[in-house]
């Protein structure tokens, strides 16, 4: 081992990840060189330094209760996923097919239109909704909601998602979810009373979404419009 | 259809692995934050990111196996999940690319201010704080300093950071020593602004010549 050598494995060495024979010739050079000796001391310096110049902070007051009560609602809610899965994976396809149409029927307010590639509701019930898989990168949040909130995880997991997608020119989409409504945290949003109901309003990627419940079913209803406009979507959705 | 009994204790096991999940995290929980603070660099930020990796790390517990390492498991959610989240490459200075330059290395730790006299070294480094430190730290490029606090903080070994950071060993060995060296150029130039190293003396001229001398060495080698 020569000097170039030694500067640069010397990490490795303070690291204690050499192998034994490396190590002992690292050692061997530094018996008799001055300069390396001097620079193995420099880096052990810095390196117990950056220790104890970074300590770990003391944890944020709360922190561990919210996780705990995070866990806690995550916890319970997969339990009634489980049921929603079973129980309710077909039933709100009725109910979100009818949404769907009566969205996609034209109407003077929102003119919103049926487009051309609509799929007819055989092959929505098929392929359209669809339970989405347990995996992190299947995990859409469906309302932003701060994640620091107290109840719940703070984002919703679809166990059935259903994107009616009505695409006009000049015309921004429209989207209709089928959420289980306890995993959604609704915290922190503002909500208003619509036909009767109670709507959450709140930001998702930068568009608006609804969230209100109709017979046991929670829905979310997105679009890229301002809120008043979805509030008036959501009104004469419930109006039906 | 599940049966009832079989559902009642499907929600015993669930419960029970949450207890158990707890029971292994909260005693990491503090060097999770931490982690999570030097990564964001922000208090806000950290509390989120350790929230949501907690929240991941449950939904795939089923998936660890026991006896292997807890902790190791889950920083690499966390950090995961700060690449895909919080990753602001531009924030940063990207590390020193040539890593054969001598001229830092000469400057900082070969025959120079810093160590030409003992007494000066010691000087500088007790005169550098903790929050010059932390700066330096602070802003190393993500990769980096993710390295650099998973070993020098945090006390992972090379294995450990290269299955924290999806990488092989080597990167890990080379994001080290580039993000270390980073940390020493930045706190060097600090301390020759600050006036802790007088910006004139004569053992740069020594330094100048040291260089020339390693550079006719390496040309003789060849």
């Amino acid at each position: 081992m020569n000097c170039e050598d030694a500067q640069k494995f010397v990490h490795v060495y303070l690291d204690g990840e050499f192998a034994e024979e490396d190590r002992d010739a690292f050692e061997e050079h530094l018996s008799r060189c001055d300069d390396c000796q001097a620079m193995v001391q420099f880096e052990k310096r810095f390196k117990a330094a950056i220790k104890t110049a970074v300590t770990d902070p003391p944890l944020p007051a709360g922190l561990e209760e919210r996780i705990h009560a995070a866990l806690q609602g995550e916890s319970e809610s997969t339990e009634a996923s489980k049921w929603w899965t079973w129980g309710l994976r077909l039933a709100p396809v009725g109910l979100a097919a009818g949404l769907l149409l009566f969205l996609a029927w034209p109407t003077a307010h929102h003119r919103v239109q049926q487009p051309s590639n609509m799929p007819d509701q055989a092959t929505m019930a098929a392929g359209v909704i669809r339970p989405v898989p347990d995996s992190p990168t299947a995990y859409h949040p469906v309302a932003y909601v701060p994640s620091r909130s107290t109840t719940g995880s703070g984002y919703a997991v679809q166990q059935a998602s259903f994107d009616g997608m009505m695409r006009r020119p000049s015309r921004p989409r429209v989207s209709v979810r089928v959420i289980a409504p306890k995993r959604v945290s609704t915290d922190g949003l503002m909500s208003r009373w619509v036909n009767g109901r109670k709507v959450y309003f709140g930001m998702q990627g930068g568009r608006n979404v609804a969230l209100f419940e109709y017979n046991g079913v929670g829905y979310a209803v997105s679009a890229d419009v301002p809120q008043e406009e979805l509030a008036e979507i959501v009104r004469s959705l419930l109006d039906r | 259809m599940r049966s009832k009994g079989e559902a009642k204790s499907m929600a015993r096991d669930k419960a029970h692995s949450r207890k158990e999940f707890e029971g292994l995290l909260y005693p990491i929980l503090p060097s999770l934050y931490g982690m999570a603070l030097r990564l964001t660099t922000d208090e806000n930020d950290a509390q989120d990111l350790v929230q949501e990796a907690t929240l991941r790390a449950f939904r795939w517990f089923h998936t660890f196996q026991p006896g292997t390492n807890f902790r190791a498991w889950t920083f690499r959610i966390l950090v995961n999940l700060f690449i895909t989240n919080y990753h602001r490459k531009n924030r940063r200075i990207q590390a020193e690319t040539d890593l054969e330059a001598p001229e830092h290395y000469q400057r900082i730790v070969g025959n120079s201010t810093w160590r030409n006299a003992r007494n000066t070294e010691d000087d500088v480094m007790d005169r550098l704080t903790d929050r010059d430190i932390i700066a330096a730290l602070d802003q190393l490029h993500d990769e980096f300093r993710t390295a650099v606090v998973l070993s020098d903080i945090q006390g992972f070994s090379y294995r450990e950071i290269a299955e924290i950071m999806d990488c092989p060993v080597g990167t890990v060995m080379s994001r080290l020593y580039r993000g270390r060296r980073t940390m020493q150029n930045l706190l060097y130039e600090h301390a020759l602004e600050r006036g802790i190293i007088p910006k004139k003396t004569s053992t740069l001229d020594d330094d100048k010549k040291k260089v020339t001398n390693l550079e006719e060495f390496r040309h003789k080698r060849r």
